[in-house]
């Protein structure tokens, strides 16, 4: 390309100096409009190439199962594939991380807790079909020890600070907001209202330096995903679960344009002794990523 | 209102001097013409527009996006760089035969002198017929990059780097 861009030059300056009459004019036209022709095919070859990234913040109390999440879903969406969804985990990390999570849940184990300070991306690569063009995203999903969620605690001393963490959640296209189910139906009342506080502050704040105006809605999808789902086991506990957090699910719905409330099991149920099964069967794990795939694409 | 600003920021302020020539020119002729643009303004404009967007993309995190939207921004640069200065000779040496032309006549009006041909012999044609081709190139170019600016814009959220 190069080469070329230098001889079209060359030979434009040539003919420009040697320029006497009508033909060498039009010559003159050809070589530059080829020029800028090849330009611009390298250019829109570099858009086709490169899909849009696409961040999803994942915000959850410790606990709450957003790494069983992650890996479930990373697995379980490439498996089953969706309508109008094409999913594809990419880089060596988040395979081997997918990998390892699977097995260490297929020996009847738990996830450890995610290690404070880590940030782990999980990646994909996801194409959205439907519409007159497909889209193509590469989707990164930022795994954090869910003690960071003490950044939107106001008794906490890193109230609002401008970490790594809280500015990965900002500049999120899409939020996934991971409330435990189990903590809904068995916690007291006020640790309950402790994470919805937690919760909703770290929505206020997204807003505000999002700059949504009083009013006004946030293009931001924002999926609330009630994990542990198993554990409800009937649609009234379903509604008694959600009664408790109706605070933060009114909030979601003025104040964003686009949200849902998913009810997810990574795992299906769990044994009798609290650990995973030996096969798991997930169920509504894929449903929050591709209605966001679906929101953004839209 | 984002994008808006980002186009107010990237776009149309770079295109100011272009803006501002060729509204000039229009309304001393008191109408739109399209010799009216200059390709050096535009050129230049486009210049500094290709420049400012390719400092944004050079913050993609993505280092094989970064480097070939930055490459072909800068290239771009270049290109309108080279428009802007054939231009602006171009641009130079009309205007100056043409002064020159004018002293001759008015001189020979003044010492009531026949006016012939050779008179007119530093007038080129070819320059003004470069001219126009470059003012087609420049705005045909300048017509697929905005969009092609706005649309990296869009893709890759240039607005949050």
């Amino acid at each position: 390309m190069f080469l070329f861009l230098v001889a079209s030059v060359v030979l434009g300056i040539i003919l420009i100096i040697k320029a006497n009459n009508e033909l060498t004019m039009r010559a003159f036209s050809i070589v530059l409009g080829s020029l800028i022709l090849v330009y611009l095919s390298f250019f829109v070859g570099t858009l086709k190439k490169n899909p849009t990234s696409l961040r999803i913040g994942l915000v959850g109390l410790p606990g709450s199962g957003k790494t069983v999440f992650l890996s479930v879903l990373f697995n379980e969406i490439q498996v089953q594939q969706k309508d109008r969804v094409e999913f594809q985990p990419y880089g060596r990390e988040t395979i081997e991380e997918v990998a390892r999570n699977l097995n260490i849940l297929a020996s009847g184990q738990w996830l450890p807790p995610t290690e404070s300070g880590v940030v782990f991306p999980f990646r994909a690569n996801v194409r959205v079909t439907g519409g007159l063009f497909p889209k193509r995203y590469t989707v990164e999903i930022g795994d954090y020890a869910g003690e960071h969620t003490k950044e939107f605690d106001s008794s906490s001393e890193q109230w609002l600070h401008r970490t790594k963490y809280f500015e990965y959640i900002i500049d999120s296209d899409v939020l996934f907001l991971a409330i435990d189910g189990e903590t809904l139906i068995e916690s007291s009342t006020s640790e309950t209202e402790r994470m919805q506080n937690n919760l909703v502050a770290a929505l206020q704040v997204l807003l505000e330096k999002k700059g949504v105006q009083p009013g006004r809605k946030t293009s931001m999808p924002i999926a609330v995903l009630i994990l542990k789902a198993d554990r409800l086991k009937t649609k009234e506990v379903e509604d008694f679960s959600t009664a408790k957090i109706d605070r933060i699910l009114t909030i979601c719905k003025n104040r964003c344009l686009k949200s849902e409330v998913f009810f997810v099991s990574s795992v299906g149920s769990v044994t009798e002794g609290g650990s995973p099964p030996k096969e798991i069967h997930p169920v509504n794990v894929c449903e929050p990523m591709i209605w966001a795939m679906r929101a953004v694409a839209s | 209102m984002k994008t808006l600003t980002w186009i107010l920021k990237f776009v149309l302020f770079p295109l100011l001097p272009f803006f501002f020539g060729a509204s000039v020119r229009c309304l001393h002729a008191g109408s739109f013409k399209f010799d009216s643009l200059s390709p050096a303004e535009l050129g230049f404009s486009m210049a500094l527009l290709t420049l400012v967007i390719s400092v944004s993309t050079s913050r993609i995190e993505n280092p094989e996006l970064r480097d070939a939207l930055t490459q072909l921004f800068q290239l771009g640069a270049i290109i309108y760089i080279s428009l802007f200065s054939w231009s602006i000779f171009l641009e130079t040496d009309i205007h100056g035969n043409q002064t020159a032309i004018l002293h001759v006549i008015q001189e020979k009006v003044d010492n009531q002198k026949p006016i012939i041909a050779t008179d007119f012999s530093r007038y080129s044609k070819t320059n003004e017929l470069i001219l126009a081709r470059l003012r087609w190139i420049t705005v045909c170019l300048s017509v697929v990059i905005i969009p092609l600016a706005i649309y990296t814009n869009k893709k890759y959220d240039l607005e949050k780097l």
